[in-house]
């Protein structure tokens, strides 16, 4: 009868993540606490998913899908759940009212009842037990009020913390001041055509704007597809047809499997994120790149970012600067990349590297 | 205690006995197995619903009766209840007949009161264990999920009873000029009926846009179910999507009958009692890999790791228009069927209380 191991994965341990319900869309089944699945049935799923996977690559292709259009479907129903069961600041505000609410203790118990007599019962057990529930429940009111004050300081402090750490703003802001620090792609393409020209299967070109790298690396015969984080250039794609997506990379990455693309270009925004999440997102691209895969990265040189003196603004609220190329060239090689190269293009470095080693190539590749 | 060699009984205890419900279903055929070996045996639920009043007594009756050395008691656990309170100061050996119990972690943030309960029945579990003399899951996954409890000594499993038509039906019969999904299940968190509405909203966009939705089903969650048709009006689906409310069994055949793919994208199933009653009916069947999914459907649908919308879509569009690999579909749910048949179960079932109740050997 049994087809299962055993000794099933213990559920939050190595390769499984947190259920994410109001986005479960685009986590993977692994996430769930369950027994591993048989190898027959996996062998299974792998093989149909392949064939799901090059009808989705077909479609976007094809354009089928407005940039916008997951972004839309991922974060609507988010705005549409009741106070209290999404995860975001008002679902907490909601749980945090509700829950000072409930957090009296009455003893006051009803003493109605439809029964003769049973009502003047009621009230007497009432009276003589009220010293001693009286008793009990100034301590849980007590208790659950220091709490319910303890929930409202700690409320405070994270989000002082949070408002502190949060980037996005200065990045958005940042990233429009940083553009005319970048090359222009349209006259300086070579560079990146010959990069990830090699590469027909999967690219991703982060922060692609209007899609042009993208378009330019499909002429080539390139796999190539393109996220933004700014929805504003995607609406006026440089060319049709372009598989563009309005995302964040670091959403993104978390929907890729393991060794599912052959090239990667970062750029943009990045330069601007603090330095432990240029780190995370480099490793997430390591992670999904297959043996050697490119990935490069362009970046503003540190030196001019340092003494432009239009970007003031961004060096004093940017929550991160833009990383020396050498330091880049650190990085690439901590993650095991090889072939690590820099060219200059105006402003900018260039760094590329390319993946070493077998990396287990996940069934179905998904980008 | 353990009977004696005396006659001995076998009851079944529930918390709520419903028509057109699996554990209801199940419970019932259980009767009726247990029954025809020569064993007395009756049902007792804290809330005995519709039509099936004469087929159980009230557990009340149950609580009133003195603890019997002659008797074995098997407690249908899928929910919190009270019940267990009482069995726990009772003395007769109880066997855990366990449909799995849904993690409050998805329901209670839509419904704390029902967040309560289940987290409640999980709880039980633990407890139950110390009087338990063994479990029967309906699933290996259910079994994993007792595991993890602690109940490990003699827990085995046994396929449940499904109400199943008698032959499956004709394929040909459901032409239909477009694509036409259909998800059989309570409105609740866990079935992730906004997820298959984004999925369909993916597949209008990209393939069919004169395709058609059903959901099927009651309100379990009213809040679920008002976001759910919020849902509907922004993503403007209303002339496209069909949410009927509870139905009767010629309207769900009907359901069946019209459909041209089951698509269930559940994040938690303890069985998952539909999709094998869309198999029944030649329906393919595109499910989200989750929970015990991928062990009752097995090879005989589409197994999703992603429910990522467009990913979900493409899956249906290749059982709708790749005809060789819907010809595959149905025949491997004939497998699949006879895996679940009425004869599997009542084999099974009868194996596994028989390892847990040595005086049913006489009876075999």
């Amino acid at each position: 009868m049994s087809q299962w191991s055993d000794e099933p994965k213990k559920p939050g341990s190595e390769g499984e993540h947190d259920i994410d319900f109001l986005n479960g869309s685009s986590r993977r089944a692994e996430s769930e606490s369950r027994p591993p699945i048989d190898s027959e049935t996996a062998d299974y799923i792998a093989r149909i998913e392949m064939e799901i996977e090059a009808e989705v690559k077909s479609k976007r292709s094809q354009g089928a899908f407005p940039p916008a259009f997951e972004r839309r479907l991922k974060t609507i129903f988010e705005q549409l759940v009741p106070p209290g069961a999404g995860n975001s600041r008002r679902d907490f505000e909601a749980l945090l009212r509700s829950s000072d609410r409930a957090a009296y203790f009455d003893i006051d118990v009803p003493i109605a009842s439809q029964k003769p007599g049973v009502a003047r019962l009621k009230k007497l057990l009432r009276m003589t037990q009220a010293w001693y529930l009286n008793y009990l429940a100034q301590q849980l009111n007590n208790f659950s009020t220091n709490l319910m004050r303890l929930l409202y300081v700690f409320d405070a402090r994270v989000t002082k913390l949070e408002k502190s750490a949060d980037s996005r703003a200065e990045v958005r802001s940042g990233g429009e001041f940083l553009k005319p620090c970048y090359p222009d792609m349209r006259e300086t393409d070579g560079p990146v055509l010959q990069l990830m020209g090699q590469h027909t299967s999967r690219v991703l070109v982060a922060d692609c704007g209007d899609g042009y790298l993208v378009a330019r690396l499909r002429e080539s015969g390139v796999d190539c597809y393109g996220i933004d984080s700014f929805g504003d250039d995607l609406e006026k794609p440089f060319a049709p047809h372009l598989d563009l997506r309005w995302q964040e990379l670091r959403e993104h990455f978390e929907e890729i499997s393991n060794g599912a693309l052959s090239g990667i270009l970062l750029q943009g925004s990045i330069d601007l994120l603090p330095a432990n999440e240029k780190l995370d997102l480099a490793t997430e691209a390591g992670r999904t790149l297959c043996p050697s895969g490119v990935l490069a990265v362009l970046s503003i040189d540190p030196v001019f970012f340092d003494s432009s003196p239009d970007l003031a603004v961004q060096r004093d609220v940017a929550p991160g600067r833009p990383f020396a190329a050498e330091t880049w060239q650190f990085v690439f090689s901590r993650l095991g990349f090889s072939s690590i190269s820099v060219t200059k293009m105006g402003n900018s470095n260039l760094i590329s590297g390319l993946k070493q080693g077998e990396h287990a190539k996940d069934s179905a590749a998904r980008p | 205690m353990i009977p004696g060699s005396r006659a001995f009984r076998i009851d079944q205890i529930l918390p709520s006995l419903a028509p057109r419900d699996a554990i209801g279903h199940h419970t019932l055929k259980l009767q009726e197995l247990i029954r025809s070996i020569g064993i007395e045996s009756e049902i007792y639920a804290d809330e005995i619903k519709g039509e099936l009043g004469g087929k159980a007594k009230p557990f009340r009756e149950f609580a009133r009766q003195k603890d019997s050395s002659s008797r074995y008691v098997i407690y249908q656990a899928s929910t919190g209840s009270p019940i267990v309170r009482h069995l726990m100061n009772r003395l007769e050996p109880v066997v855990i007949n366990f449909h799995n119990i849904t993690p409050k972690e998805i329901l209670g943030r839509w419904d704390s009161g029902v967040g309560i309960v289940v987290g409640g029945g999980i709880k039980q579990l633990s407890v139950l264990k110390d009087r338990a003399i063994g479990a029967i899951s309906v699933s290996e996954y259910n079994r994993w999920c007792l595991k993890q409890e602690g109940i490990t000594e003699n827990s085995l499993v046994a396929s449940p009873f499904i109400p199943l038509p008698q032959q499956m039906h004709d394929l040909a019969r459901r032409h239909q000029s477009s694509s036409r999904w259909l998800f059989v299940g309570r409105l609740a968190p866990n079935k992730a009926q906004h997820d298959i509405v984004r999925a369909f909203s993916a597949y209008l966009e990209g393939w069919d846009p004169s395709a058609r939705l059903t959901l099927v089903g009651s309100v379990s969650s009213q809040n679920y179910a008002d976001s759910l048709h919020n849902l509907l009006d922004e993503l403007d689906l209303k002339d496209k999507v069909t949410v009927t409310g509870p139905i009767d069994d010629l309207e769900l055949e009907e359901q069946y009958r019209r459909a041209t793919v089951f698509v269930c994208l559940s994040d938690h199933e303890g069985f998952g009692f539909p999709v094998i009653e869309a198999l029944a009916r030649s329906l393919p069947v595109v499910a989200f890999a989750s929970s015990a999914i991928p062990e009752t459907l097995g090879r005989a649908g589409i197994l999703l790791s992603s429910k990522e919308p467009i990913h979900v879509a493409a899956a249906v569009s290749l059982v709708e228009t790749n005809s060789a690999l819907r010809e595959q579909l149905i025949s491997s749910s004939r497998k699949t069927l006879q895996r679940y048949s009425p004869e599997a179960a009542r084999s099974e079932n009868l194996d596994a209380l028989s390892q847990l109740i040595p005086e049913m050997a006489a009876h075999l």
